[in-house]
């Protein structure tokens, strides 16, 4: 079976743990326990007419005191921007980390998440911020780990982009 | 052995050596199958290699950093629930490879909990300034209010009146500024519709015997510069005033300031039963 390598990259605290097991294990926890170096989980997808081995590296997040080694991701085949929409930084710092790996993830597919989408009342993400996502041409979702919302049907658009990388 | 290792590979090697600590080792020939390999992977949660095994069978995780042109260090990889490993690849002569797990589970554990100390620390200081930014907002009236947590017996008790009260002045639409101590430094809308916060914090002033000083006006919230110490310092009379009266309370005691009657008036009679007053300062 084909497999593939997955990425997710974000500030810390954004939920990436929290959409991997949303996804893999269809549970949510509210309690936050940072992730400490990489965990790798794996679900078998269909993509397009493909079955596909998703192999999904969720990283640590990374901020000033623990920066996210580039060596993590040599061969990855598509990658998750994490952000969370409650912290407009959180998007900000993922934009810089696109920049800061140009290098190692050129020309590689990825989507960007805009995590936390329950937390209505919170949401500090705007238009003016979507419409810059627009203008890059960047792939972008509204998710949620806690009800589920966006989260299937985002790995599933991953896959498919990373059949054609 | 270890001649034309990188330096960062030897110097790890050696650091293992003065140790006993648990490592695995395999090489790759050019198509990627195991040619050689070392260590007890029953005891590591792995199935045991066989020669020609592609790697793609045995560590399907790892197939993507396959070949290594360089050497490679992945910290903390875990790939299953029982496994954590630091990963070492580098190439060897001819196109073969060299991979190293070292049994990380142990020093994992010690990592996880200073990351995740720090992290919930950043996180908390992100919050506060986030809530900064948004109790004061230019021209909105807020009620500044100091709480004294005092008769709390232990500190799961004090733990869960902090939670309570950060659940009432959040659902009253106010956000606690800063805990330190015993005392929680608040703020709370002060138009009419937000009377209702107020009536929520009778209760839970009158429930948990806190002594609480209020008084109108936000006064100023400034980050403390040291990062290592969020937080913040409030100046500003209001709060030189909230915080006063604050010491003057009583446990499940509300005072406030001489401002206040004209806002409290409203529901200060629907509390004439319950062990808290309202008493106005000068």
């Amino acid at each position: 079976m084909l497999q593939k390598k997955i990425c997710l990259l974000g500030s810390p605290a954004v939920g990436k743990t929290s959409l991997v097991a949303q996804y893999v294990h269809q549970v949510f926890s509210e309690t936050y326990l940072t992730t400490v170096g990489v965990k790798i989980d794996k679900k078998e997808v269909v993509a397009g007419d493909r079955k596909v081995l998703l192999l999904v590296w969720d990283l640590h997040g990374d901020d000033e005191f623990q920066r996210l080694q580039e060596s993590y991701l040599r061969g990855t085949h598509a990658y998750f921007l994490v952000a969370d929409g409650t912290r407009r930084d959180t998007l900000e710092h993922a934009l810089e980390l696109q920049q800061r790996f140009q290098a190692t993830l050129n020309g590689i597919p990825f989507m960007t998440l805009l995590n936390k989408a329950d937390l209505t009342r919170q949401w500090e993400l705007d238009q003016g911020n979507l419409d810059e996502l627009q203008a890059r041409g960047w792939e972008f979702q509204e998710t949620s780990a806690r009800t589920g919302k966006g989260v299937e049907s985002a790995f599933r658009r991953l896959a498919e982009m990373s059949l054609q990388s | 052995m270890s001649e034309g290792w990188p330096e960062e590979v030897r110097r790890y090697w050696l650091q293992f050596c003065d140790s006993k600590e648990k490592i695995l080792w395999l090489r790759l020939d050019q198509e990627g199958r195991i040619e050689l390999s070392g260590g007890d992977w029953f005891d590591l949660s792995l199935p045991e290699p066989t020669p020609k095994q592609p790697l793609a069978q045995l560590l399907p995780w790892l197939q993507a950093m396959w070949p290594a042109q360089c050497a490679t260090f992945l910290p903390a990889v875990q790939a299953g629930t029982d496994s954590a490993f630091d990963v070492h690849l580098w190439p060897a002569e001819e196109g073969r490879n060299w991979i190293l797990l070292r049994d990380a589970r142990e020093e994992l554990g010690h990592r996880r909990m200073a990351a995740q100390a720090r992290a919930e620390l950043q996180h908390w200081k992100q919050i506060q300034q986030r809530q900064k930014a948004r109790s004061l907002e230019p021209g909105l009236p807020f009620f500044s209010i100091v709480c004294r947590v005092s008769t709390e017996p232990s500190d799961e008790a004090k733990a869960g009146s902090r939670k309570a009260f950060h659940r009432v002045l959040s659902q009253a639409g106010g956000i606690v500024l800063l805990w330190a101590v015993h005392r929680a430094w608040a703020v709370l809308p002060a138009s009419n519709s937000d009377l209702n916060g107020l009536k929520a914090l009778q209760g839970i002033v009158a429930e948990a015997s806190f002594a609480v000083g209020i008084c109108l006006g936000s006064g100023e919230a400034h980050s403390l510069p040291d990062p290592r110490e969020p937080g913040f310092e409030l100046t500003g009379k209001a709060w030189e005033r909230a915080e006063r009266w604050c010491e003057q309370a009583r446990d499940g005691q509300i005072l406030a300031g001489g401002e206040f009657p004209w806002s409290a008036a409203g529901f200060d009679r629907t509390g004439e039963d319950a062990e808290w007053k309202w008493e106005v300062g000068s």
